[in-house]
């Protein structure tokens, strides 16, 4: 296993136009230790996106530098699976050649990807579907094939861009305990952006709670549930407190902001 | 499923059964029989006019009759001719098309490329086919060449801009994806760029093959020695109005199979297309 620790030191991120400089990240500093799952909350425009695109190596930092697993990131790379929201299933390749295409594009042989994409199809629980073309399937669907796919391709990291935030209340709920139920079987370092408290909190070991204007992490939330986590956590008082609490503090940058 | 319909892009008249606002119609299974009574109808009416009533007369508008003598007659020279036109448009359509498609991966992929190309098809692209007619005759001749000449540069002039768009349509995410799964430049482009523009190339192809039917006939009227154009002509100018009408249908025949053919093939290869 490697280890995937992800540093982000001092970094900062400056978007300029002819016209006007947007600081989309003010001076940043996070530690993700490896297999940590860690949920980024906060309103939009408060930088937690560009904070993943810079993980990603999407785009790169004004300031600063970013390493995961002691290597700086400079480009988009295999190391670092992302899932967005839009939905970026390739609609011309059928289930199995989606979760393949990781795999397949970085080299690995024939006898080894069929393997390893029927044993992901199963763990998201599409084995049933691995000939048919996206078009066939509902988006909670596509969704788990775009998380196989990601896990598929042997990331260290996975970095999750609000990759449920498309999907009704039901569709949501099954997929945190079918991305739970695959990072139960083969952990991994997750940073997992989301405007949903809730979210954050079912899924996450901590929450890091963003603010807008100026953009930067206001607080870090341990979040002191087990790794087994049903549904009905989310009822419990202790959930709805900390649910309280981030939710306070959110609205009172956000008016602050405003 | 709730995809929404989109109508494919260009060239292309959904039918009743592909929009469901007016699915309320004919009942099932008669469609194909009212499309034949249709025809049938056509031709009825066409022969009352002409024959039957003979309101009008066959200098304006031939009787079928006159039709069916008129390819009877003609026979193996009907056959070479529309066998010459059909030759020049597949090879000017498969050709142009082609160069078409390269030249506007290369437009969408280098911006040198783009910065130099660009601007000479930009002005180019407006003027119409046929206005080079007399220039093509002057350099080419009345032969081949210069009508596969036209044809190509028609269906090329749609396919470089057709390809740059269709580029330019692909979704970042997409690419994004792809290149957090570990795939480089060239594999980008490869697995990600080439698949997702064929639903607009195709429909491109289609356009291309229409237009190049278009601009040869055209160029077939201005000098020929074989082919329909060249038959449609010379039956004018003797008044021989059936032969124009027959050059006239054999055209629409050969245009309508060649379009039938590729929605088919495009149906089959975009079959992972939402929008079908």
């Amino acid at each position: 296993m490697t280890v995937s620790e992800i540093v982000v030191d001092h970094v900062a991120k400056v978007f300029a136009t002819a016209r006007k400089r947007t600081v989309a990240l003010n001076q940043t500093d996070l530690t993700i230790a490896a297999d940590e799952t860690v949920c980024i909350v906060g309103p939009s425009g408060c930088g937690k996106t560009t904070l993943l695109n810079l993980i990603a190596g999407f785009i790169s930092p004004t300031e600063g530098t970013i390493r995961v697993g002691g290597r700086e990131v400079t480009r988009p790379g295999a190391d670092r699976a992302v899932v967005f929201q839009a939905d970026a299933v390739f609609p011309w390749l059928s289930v199995a050649n989606n979760v393949a295409y990781g795999m397949r594009v970085q080299g690995m042989g024939a006898t080894e990807r069929r393997a390893r994409v029927e044993h992901y199809l199963e763990l998201v629980g599409l084995a049933d579907f691995r000939t048919a073309f996206p078009k066939e399937l509902s988006g909670g669907m596509r969704k788990r094939v775009d998380l196989a796919r990601a896990y598929a391709s042997g990331p260290g990291v996975l970095l999750l861009d609000e990759p449920f935030g498309a999907l009704d209340l039901f569709t949501k709920e099954a997929m945190w305990l079918a991305l739970a139920g695959v990072v139960a079987a083969e952990p991994k370092t997750i940073v997992f952006v989301t405007h949903d408290i809730e979210e954050a909190l079912f899924l996450g070991d901590r929450v890091v709670v963003m603010t807008p204007r100026p953009a930067r992490v206001h607080s870090i939330v341990e979040v002191p549930f087990g790794p087994d986590r049903d549904l009905d956590l989310k009822a419990s008082p202790e959930f709805q407190s900390l649910r309280t609490a981030i939710a306070h503090t959110l609205r009172e940058v956000h008016d602050d902001a405003a | 499923m709730t995809q929404l319909e989109t109508p494919a892009p260009t060239g292309h008249v959904p039918s009743p059964e592909e929009s469901p606002a007016f699915r309320a119609a004919p009942r099932r299974g008669a469609g194909p029989l009212l499309s034949i009574l249709s025809i049938v109808a056509l031709l009825v009416v066409w022969w009352v006019l002409t024959t039957g009533t003979g309101t009008i007369r066959q200098l304006y508008f031939p009787s079928p009759e006159s039709l069916g003598v008129a390819m009877t007659t003609l026979n193996a020279q009907l056959l070479a001719d529309a066998g010459a036109t059909l030759a020049r448009v597949l090879v000017s359509w498969v050709g142009g098309s082609a160069l078409g498609v390269v030249v506007g991966l290369g437009m969408a992929r280098s911006r040198w490329f783009y910065s130099v190309v660009n601007p000479v098809i930009e002005a180019l692209r407006p003027v119409p086919p046929v206005a080079l007619i007399p220039f093509v005759i002057l350099w080419f001749g009345i032969g081949d060449d210069g009508k596969i000449f036209l044809g190509a540069l028609a269906c090329f002039m749609v396919m470089v801009v057709n390809t740059t768009v269709a580029c330019g349509n692909v979704p970042p995410v997409y690419v994004q994806a792809a290149e957090s799964l570990g795939a480089k430049r060239g594999q980008v482009y490869r697995t990600v760029v080439l698949p997702a523009i064929v639903p607009e190339i195709l429909s491109g192809f289609r356009i291309g093959s229409a237009l190049a039917f278009a601009v040869i006939v055209a160029a077939e009227f201005q000098g020929a020695d074989v082919g329909i154009g060249r038959l449609i002509m010379s039956a004018s100018r003797t008044l021989n109005t059936p032969v124009v009408l027959l050059g006239t249908v054999v055209i629409a025949v050969m245009a309508v199979l060649l379009d039938v053919a590729i929605s088919r093939l495009s149906a089959y290869i975009t079959r992972w297309s939402a929008r079908r």
